[in-house]
């Protein structure tokens, strides 16, 4: 059980120790505003790791849904959820968000260059 | 993700120690990630064969998920089992927590933690538990997991030593309905002192998975694996399903 807990720890300790730094990554943002994504397009370049912080302005929860990009997530209201991609191809990534009744599903386009 | 949230999950996993989970045919894949607010009604189900015998075991489970925060999921399962047509049997139930431990793509390999407690129905199987790191990276549109998890029974009427199950998984992101690849289980016993390869479980084989949205915030995922015994405690063949409704 010892040996069980050292393991751990041991896989652990650079997330845990570590000092918070300061972001390297390219940082965008994308607001979701009447579940609506704004931009709705995003120009972002290609062969670099990216940080795209997601904003959610409404009062409802919504999410960043893609599968071009291999990433789901759910951003509570009022609320920033912060996605890790790439480096990522010269291309078209589209991503939607959550099915709101009266609203639809917003959409939006990440364009790699 | 800060530190401090870190820490607690640590707190949490290393609180539940590590137990023993029988190699059932109904074993799935675990995964690091975790989406707040999913809620699942989770189906598994197996059928091992030997040699010409086929439906040796076969095992289900049916289970109910949902993605507390976004970093911990939490599942209790009700398990089902039938050996060598003794009858089905209502096995134990099954309680499996995920720790997302960073975000996909922030570290050079997405790292979670399981930490599961299994209560058996029969007493002198006594307690499961299994514990221990889940790791996935993506390289382009080729997706591989590893997951190493000790596991170990508790107030069974047989002693067990700890043991160490191993799920490896390598996947073409081909397009959501539909991805294909390889996916194995094993189980390595004592975890200090690997047994023969012939008291060994290994089962690997051909998967397909994909998810079908069904409009309305709901889905139907599904993972299914043709299994192949290579050592020689293991089911010759293994046929095993996972069907997830989200809402």
């Amino acid at each position: 059980m010892r040996g069980v807990c050292w393991l751990l720890l041991l896989a652990a300790e650079p997330a845990v120790c570590a000092e918070p730094a300061a972001p390297v990554e390219p940082e965008f943002t994308i607001h979701i505003r009447m579940h609506q994504f704004q931009p709705a397009e995003l120009k972002v370049p290609a062969g670099v790791k990216l940080r795209i912080v997601v904003q959610n302005d409404d009062d409802v929860a919504d999410e960043f849904d893609s599968y071009a990009l291999h990433r789901e997530k759910h951003v509570p209201p009022k609320s920033k959820a912060t996605l890790f991609l790439g480096p990522l191809e010269s291309g078209r990534y589209p991503f939607k968000g959550e099915e709101h009744s009266g609203s639809g599903v917003a959409s939006g386009l990440l364009i790699v260059q | 993700m800060s530190a401090h949230p870190l820490k607690g999950a640590l707190c949490v996993a290393l609180a539940l120690t590590c137990l023993a989970v029988r190699a059932d045919p109904n074993d799935y894949i675990l995964t690091p990630t975790v989406t707040q607010g999913e809620r699942e009604l989770d189906f598994k189900f197996g059928v091992g064969s030997r040699g010409p015998r086929i439906d040796v075991a076969r095992a289900a489970g049916l289970g109910f998920g949902y993605g507390v925060t976004n970093s911990w999921f939490t599942e209790a399962t009700v398990q089902y089992v039938r050996e060598n047509n003794t009858g089905t049997r209502w096995d134990g139930i099954e309680w499996e927590n995920v720790l997302q431990l960073s975000e996909p793509g922030e570290w050079p390999v997405d790292v979670g933690v399981a930490a599961e407690v299994e209560k058996m129905h029969d007493p002198a199987e006594g307690w499961n538990v299994r514990l221990g790191p889940l790791l996935q990276k993506d390289f382009g549109r080729v997706r591989a997991n590893l997951n190493l998890l000790l596991r170990h029974r508790y107030a069974g009427e047989t002693q067990q030593r700890m043991r160490v199950d191993y799920q490896f998984q390598l996947k073409y992101l081909y397009r959501e309905p539909f991805e294909f690849g390889l996916q194995g289980f094993s189980e390595l016993r004592p975890w200090d002192g690997w047994a023969s390869s012939d008291r060994q479980y290994l089962r690997v084989g051909p998967m397909v998975s994909g998810a079908l949205p069904l409009g309305n915030a709901r889905g139907l995922v599904y993972n299914a694996g043709l299994l192949f015994g290579a050592a020689g405690k293991s089911y010759d063949r293994t046929l095993r399903l996972q069907i997830e409704y989200e809402f």
